[in-house]
């Protein structure tokens, strides 16, 4: 393939949530890590979508890549040139080559300005056209984006919203840009004006041979417009490749149950769902290894281990809660107020606590019954620590110690996920439908 | 006598533009159990029949006329304290914010416990562990340590559960859900519709889905109302409404959603833009976005009739309505589009694609 137009490498946003003096002195540096380590490519005339859910830096990174928000690591290139180390007039300059189109194109705007202003400013900043040519260049942009030029004299609050966003597109278009990245362009409009505004991004791609990075978090819209899909979670890469290697197996197990989740407008589809345990983690202190690993539902079992997977799945969730949690009441589920947490007997917490994490009252592998079972021992004399030390030691999945790199399952397609690592000891590697029928 | 029966129900809100028509002689019922979709875009009146039904209509908005009877009984000729034991108890509500839902000086746990306790007469700790029960049925982890926690304390999905769990603390006969999932992210979205609907189902609670997302629709609904400027120009129950949809908006909001594995470059759109309610056009306010107008749309206003007979819908014996002048024999073309509907190789279930002049 040629060379990119568009680069990203190991491009990261660390923001400090340190909240003063104390945590500085104490060394507490609460980083969220918003965009961790991404490589990215765009090539000319594609359109790579990313997606993912709210909080996976997806948005952080799209800014990033046009300095919009300054990087804390890494290098944006565009045409070989990296962004990060130009000065800000060369900057300015770069910026006529690579726009932005926000959800909502007027939040930063002034409200007084006519539409005309608004389209005509980036030629002013840039010293495009002046004057006569100036206005010829608004009522030209107008009409390219579907408007009527004599509505140049308006304001933007007389417009609908997908006006308004059309208004974006030529304020955007005005620099004659190469680059456009796009973010969440159409969530906010209605399903029939949602559809013109896509056809319209797809016009103006084909006619002016632009290269567009659509940012968004409703999958049917990205893979409608993408060519190439790159799939956030928590700030990293998990799975990439054309829109059909991502909407086909094998998956990222994330990409998996996201794909699954959508809601198919059609009333008799049965597809299963896939659902996750827990919710996103916070991007301040982000799992070790896969990032996914506290949700993911393929989660690798220790080689010792052989249970079904659900079992495994379960057994993890109970870990977490118990290596966070130091009284009862949170890892038994006492629905009933006889229950006297306090002196409870070992067999009715045994009971109480499979129960909260829907666990049979004897594991399928002996070896982490035996685990379980001693940590019940150890909880029902209130020894947490013990207990924590047992689980944590007892129930390890390779995914929590490994972060898993972006590997290749065909020319273009990559997975970060160790059930696809080439070691052939890990389940999954040479045959990834077995996992699927796990589920 | 159906549980919810809205009769000829018309709102409108007087702004300084003018006189908003928010809805215009709606017409529908809600049979026990039912789930009820009511679907359109920005504009189109979902809400708001949503607010009138919990009377919940404020200054500058009004109801003009019509009638909403639940189980019977006309809402909107009640004393405002027949209406306070009616909502929250036998109707409750979930909105799309949840934020706004929840108080946030109390707990999660007492406001639920507290609202048990107003309308079912429990006990201060029976209404605590009913409602430790609840938040645990709702899908929150730790429920019994949780209780005490205050909404800040929760994630925008955990919120949303805890909605849920008010809304049937006191287990209403139908609840009203505006938008329930559209805030949160699509992985939550799927837990909580699915827990929507096996708790409707397991409290024998009918419901009436408001939402802009025909894949919510699909996904939950018996049968469906399609809304469009205030008005309802389909009826029907969800598949006719998916398979053989007989309203042209209908038809042009199926055709323009992106679908997954639908290859073609682009979407089939709906030109121009939802109408101002101020000043809605003549006769078929679809009519100047619509493909098949002729001038006969423009003059007179289609009413909701029976797709098969032609003549005007009745809430009993009709099965499938929509407002268009074309089950009238008032157009002289026809309504030229065909649905498709392929072998989904993926789900083996159909998949309809909508074909027609809607470009
Ligand atoms: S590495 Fe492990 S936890 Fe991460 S996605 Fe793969 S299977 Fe799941
Ligand atoms: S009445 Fe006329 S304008 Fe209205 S939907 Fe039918 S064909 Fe279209």
């Amino acid at each position: 393939m040629s060379e990119p137009i568009l680069e990203a490498r190991g491009l990261k946003k660390y923001y400090d949530t340190a909240s003063g003096f104390m945590d500085s002195m104490l060394g507490r540096s609460n980083k969220v890590k918003a965009v961790d380590d991404i490589d990215l490519e765009l090539h000319e005339g594609e359109t790579l979508g990313v997606v993912g859910e709210s909080g996976c830096g997806k948005t952080t990174l799209g800014r990033t890549m046009l300095r919009l928000i300054e990087p804390t690591e890494g290098s944006v290139y565009y045409k070989g040139q990296d962004l990060t180390e130009l000065s800000s007039s060369e900057l300015r300059d770069v910026r006529t080559d690579i726009q932005y189109i926000f959800q909502d194109p007027f939040s930063s705007l002034n409200p007084r300005m006519t539409v005309g202003d608004i389209i005509g400013e980036p030629l002013d900043i840039h010293g495009i056209a002046e004057g006569q040519e100036r206005d010829e260049r608004i009522y030209e942009l107008l009409e390219t984006v579907g408007l009527n030029p004599s509505h140049s004299h308006r304001y933007p609050h007389e417009f609908s919203g997908g006006q308004r966003q059309r208004i974006g597109i030529a304020r955007a278009l005005a620099v004659d840009p190469e680059v456009i990245i796009c973010d969440e362009p159409v969530s906010a409009l209605d399903v029939s004006v949602q559809a013109q505004i896509l056809n319209l991004l797809e016009d103006l791609q084909e006619d002016f041979g632009l290269s567009y990075i659509f940012i968004a978090h409703d999958l049917s819209v990205v893979e409608h417009i993408s060519d190439r899909i790159a799939v956030m979670y928590l700030g990293k890469i998990a799975e990439t490749g054309t829109t059909d290697e991502v909407f086909e197996p094998p998956y990222h197990p994330y990409a998996e149950a996201l794909l699954s989740a959508i809601p198919e407008p059609d009333p008799l589809w049965d597809g299963e769902q896939i659902y996750l345990s827990g919710s996103v983690p916070s991007p301040i202190d982000p799992p070790t290894g896969c990032r996914f690993h506290t949700r993911c539902p393929r989660v690798i079992q220790p080689e010792e281990y052989n249970m079904p997977q659900k079992e495994w799945r379960q057994l993890m969730d109970f870990k977490q809660r118990l290596l966070t949690s130091d009284s009862l009441k949170s890892i038994a589920q006492v629905t009933d107020e006889t229950v006297d947490l306090d002196s409870i007997t070992r067999d009715t917490l045994d009971e109480l606590i499979r129960r909260e994490f829907d666990l049979p009252m004897q594991l399928s592998d002996m070896q982490a019954e035996q685990v379980i079972s001693q940590a019940v021992d150890r909880l029902t004399e209130e020894n947490f620590e013990d207990a924590r030390a047992l689980v944590a030691d007892g129930f390890k999945s390779p995914c929590e110690q490994v972060d898993p790199e972006l590997q290749s399952t065909g020319t273009t397609h990559r997975i970060a996920c160790h059930l696809y690592d080439d070691d052939p000891k890990q389940p999954g590697a040479t045959n990834t439908s077995d996992a699927v029928a796990d589920d | 006598m159906a549980l919810l029966e809205v009769e000829d129900l018309t709102v409108n809100f007087y702004t300084q533009d003018g006189t908003v028509n928010a809805v215009d002689n709606l017409t529908y019922s809600i049979e026990r159990g039912e789930k009820f979709g009511v679907v359109g875009e920005s504009g189109a009146g979902k809400s708001v029949t949503a607010l009138s039904l919990m009377r919940l209509i404020d200054s500058p908005g009004h109801i003009e006329s019509g009638e909403i009877r639940f189980k019977g009984q006309d809402i909107l000729s009640m004393s405002e304290d027949e209406v306070r034991s009616i909502r929250g108890n036998e109707i409750a509500m979930i909105f799309q914010d949840a934020q706004t839902a929840l108080n946030p000086v109390y707990s999660v746990g007492e406001q639920i416990a507290e609202a048990m306790r107003h309308h079912l007469d429990y006990s201060k700790s029976e209404a605590k562990e009913e409602t430790i029960d609840l938040l645990a049925k709702v899908g929150i982890p730790e429920a019994r340590k949780r209780y005490s926690d205050y909404p800040h304390e929760f994630s925008g999905g955990m919120q949303q559960r805890a909605i849920i769990a008010m809304a049937l603390s006191c287990d209403p006969d139908l609840l009203i859900c505006d938008e329930p999932t559209t805030a949160l992210d699509v992985t939550i979205e799927a837990k909580i519709l699915e827990e929507i609907e096996s708790l409707a189902e397991e409290f024998d609670t009918a419901i009436q889905l408001i939402t802009h997302d025909l894949g919510v629709i699909a996904e939950i609904c018996d049968r469906v109302m399609v809304m469009y400027g205030g008005k309802p120009v389909e009826k029907a129950p969800v598949e006719e409404l998916f398979y053989d949809p007989k309203h042209p908006y209908t038809v042009g909001l199926m055709s323009s959603i992106p679908r997954i594995g639908d290859s073609t470059d682009r979407l089939q759109t709906i030109p121009g833009k939802m109408p101002d309610l101020v000043e809605l056009p003549p006769g078929c306010s679809f009519h100047p976005r619509c493909p098949y107008a002729e001038e006969a749309c423009t003059l007179s206003e289609p009413e909701l009739l029976d797709t098969k007979t032609g003549k005007p819908a009745s809430e009993v014996g009709t099965n499938h309505s929509a407002a268009c002048l074309a089950y009238s024999g008032d157009l002289t073309g026809e309504l030229d589009y065909s649905v498709t509907v392929n072998e989904d190789s993926k789900s083996n279930a159909p998949a309809s694609q909508i074909t027609g002049d809607n470009q």
